[in-house]
């Protein structure tokens, strides 16, 4: 009996670990999460914001976005960050979620307690659709033969009539 | 008699709608140019096509309607409110195109947004959006804070003719004897606040360990919608992107610079500082953001335990008030958090968002200016009935010089404040219609026609076709205060009959 409880003990820890709250339910459910651990998994974008007691960058999961606080000792694990053309280091953060963060003059965030990257980012390859570009060309020679027949209208306007 | 409109009023409209058209197509440029410097060649080829298509459409144009002799003021409103449409939808063009919209009309809806001032966004995957797209987000919050036409009204129209096309574009304040010379001081000013703002923010973002290039853009970005009222940001957390009270309180002082009137702002740039004292404008808006906030802290009495302590309390709902009244749309919470506020807490906002700033400046909504003159014009009243029937009793307010309150002035600040009363309650009649609840429809709709921008949540790309096409007509009519659009629409009516 005692082993089995244990092994349901077990399992429930590793559920409690792999299990995730999105940042969508964090954000409109902040009453029931605030002053708890959670565990956000996204992807981290923009920039690293230094502060007082570490650094703050903001996690994206599925549009929703809020910013994670972490101490200086997690600095170097990042290295990607999500922006135009780059996709940034996908993580998994383990921290306790603040409605008004007394610390951070009533922010609503995370204070990371452990970072794991689950997918290192990169930069993505630019792809222009061939159509747009053949669209972009058929449009500039109708530009030029506007701006040229204009072009003659004018010059013919401003010829002295006989 | 009033005249009818004539093939001359269509060929007059076309002409100069080709040159605005033409100027649109130049000020694109400048993100082509930031696309080339961040090497974003697909977001360069957007733009390329909207650029064509501009030039193209504006050429066209310009063939078919030759030079006219001269411009009325009919002709100068139908400008200005028809310019206004194409505008948006030229505009949206290149948005359309990043792939960052779900469909045209959400394209639409963000540029007439931005033009407007206003900041309700319908972008998707905004943290991904490319440099030169973002730039051009806030370059037309900008190019519509100072007005569309001022922008065209620089380099193509003469002096006559610039002043009808001036007023219909809501400023009835000529800082300066000629209009044209009044557009290049606007410009002045904004040009030079734009360099002074954009690298104060950059310092503070630089000062957070962002690096220079990064900390420019977003500074640029922050300033072109900030000052112009706008609420842009280029990140999908809008300010509270920047974790940083420093950030926002330089984001406090650059709104207010923004919600001021150019008026004001000549006075000071002339070594008048008296004016800053004086201003029967400026006092009211001081004033009116008092009595706002005043709303809002009484709707939070005995529950303020919702905030850690009383600095952040006064930062998240001072910043809303302040961000609502000057009609910036700035945001350091989250809607889930706007959502729980007292009602009465969000009606301050909401009083605050339907006042606006002041008027020539890049505010939008009723404008502190009327509700000043009717102050004044109740004054004068009561002061009339308390006096012998013989003495002539006269009201006076300085803006500039002692200005004396008359009858007509009243009469025309009047139409136009019941215009935008209207039009705030038909957006929350159309949104309760949609199954929002009345105080997020009202909140919603003001925000949309006040031109303020922010959002207790209504607006988002699933909402309701009807519903954008009305946020967008209210952005449009708010921002051109009515009178462009009327005869816009008596035009077509006219049009249509022949």
């Amino acid at each position: 009996m005692k082993i089995l409880r244990l092994i349901l003990f077990g399992l429930l820890a590793l559920w409690g670990i792999s299990s995730s709250q999105t940042v969508s339910a964090l954000i409109n459910n902040p009453e029931m999460f605030d002053g708890k651990t959670v565990v956000v998994k996204g992807e981290l974008i923009g920039d690293i914001i230094n502060g007082r007691n570490g650094f703050c960058v903001n996690i994206l999961d599925s549009g929703k976005a809020i910013g994670v606080w972490f101490s200086e000792s997690e600095r170097e694990k990042i290295e990607v960050l999500g922006r135009y053309g780059v996709k940034g280091d996908f993580v998994r953060i383990k921290g306790v979620f603040y409605k008004n963060c007394a610390q951070h003059t009533g922010d609503m965030d995370i204070h990371a307690g452990f970072l794991e990257i689950l997918e290192r980012g990169r930069k993505k390859d630019e792809d222009v659709p061939v159509e747009k570009v053949v669209f972009a060309f058929s449009l500039g020679i109708v530009s030029l033969a506007a701006i040229g027949i204009l072009h003659l209208l004018y010059r013919r306007e401003s010829l002295p009539r006989d | 008699m009033i005249p009818d409109f004539s093939k001359d009023d269509i060929f007059v409209v076309s002409h100069y709608i080709g040159k605005i058209l033409i100027a649109l197509g130049l000020a694109q440029l400048f993100p082509v140019f930031v696309g080339l410097v961040f090497r974003e060649m697909g977001a360069v080829i957007d733009f390329f096509i909207s650029i064509l298509a501009c030039f193209s459409f504006g050429s066209i144009l310009l063939y078919f309607s030759p030079s006219p002799k001269g411009l009325n003021w009919r002709q100068g409103m139908i400008i200005v409110a028809l310019s206004w449409l194409l505008a948006m939808s030229f505009s949206a063009l290149p948005l359309y195109l990043s792939g960052h919209f779900e469909c045209f009309l959400d394209a639409c809806f963000e540029s007439m947004s931005a033009y407007a001032t206003t900041g309700l966004v319908l972008i998707q995957d905004l943290d991904h959006l490319s440099h030169a797209h973002n730039i051009w987000r806030h370059q037309m919050c900008f190019i519509g804070g100072q007005g569309i036409i001022l922008v065209a009204l620089v380099f193509f129209f003469r002096g006559g003719d610039a002043l009808r096309i001036y007023i219909g574009e809501a400023r009835d304040d000529k800082i300066l004897p000629n209009s044209i010379t009044t557009a290049k001081f606007i410009w002045m000013v904004s040009f030079t606040y734009l360099i002074i703002g954009s690298l104060l923010l950059a310092f503070v973002l630089i000062l957070h360990g962002i690096p220079f290039s990064r900390a420019l853009f977003h500074g640029l970005c922050i300033f072109m919608a900030g000052w112009d009222t706008a609420g842009f940001a280029p990140q999908s957390l809008n300010v509270l992107y920047y974790h940083s009270p420093a950030f926002e309180l330089v984001t406090v002082i650059i709104i207010l610079l923004g919600a001021t009137s150019f008026g004001v702002h000549y006075s000071v740039w002339t070594g008048k500082f008296r004016e800053l004292r004086e201003d029967f404008e400026v006092k009211i808006l001081l004033f009116s953001i008092f009595f706002a906030y005043l709303i809002t802290l009484v709707g939070f009495l005995g529950r303020t335990a919702m905030f850690s302590d009383v600095f952040s309390f006064f930062r998240q709902t001072f910043y809303q008030v302040i961000s609502g009244h000057t009609g910036v749309g700035y945001s350091n919470i989250y809607v889930s958090q706007l959502t729980e506020w007292p009602d009465l807490a969000i009606f301050g906002v909401i009083v605050a968002m339907a006042i606006g700033g002041c008027m020539n400046s890049t505010a939008g909504g009723i404008k502190v200016f009327r509700i000043g003159l009717f102050y004044k014009a109740l004054k004068r009243e009561v002061r009339r009935l308390a006096y012998p029937e013989s003495s002539r009793v006269k009201e006076f307010f300085h803006h500039q010089r002692e200005i004396p309150v008359d009858d007509t002035m009243v009469k025309t600040a009047m139409i136009i404040t019941v215009c935008y009363v209207l039009l705030y309650i038909s957006g929350a009649v159309i949104g309760t219609f949609f199954g929002y609840d009345f105080l997020s429809s009202l909140f919603e709709s003001v925000s949309a026609a006040a031109n303020v921008g922010l959002s207790i949540g209504i607006t988002s790309p699933s909402m309701s076709a009807f519903l954008k096409i009305w946020y967008i007509i209210e952005m449009w009519a708010g921002r051109l205060e009515f009178f462009a659009i009327f005869i816009l629409i008596r035009f077509f009516v006219k049009v249509i009959k022949k």
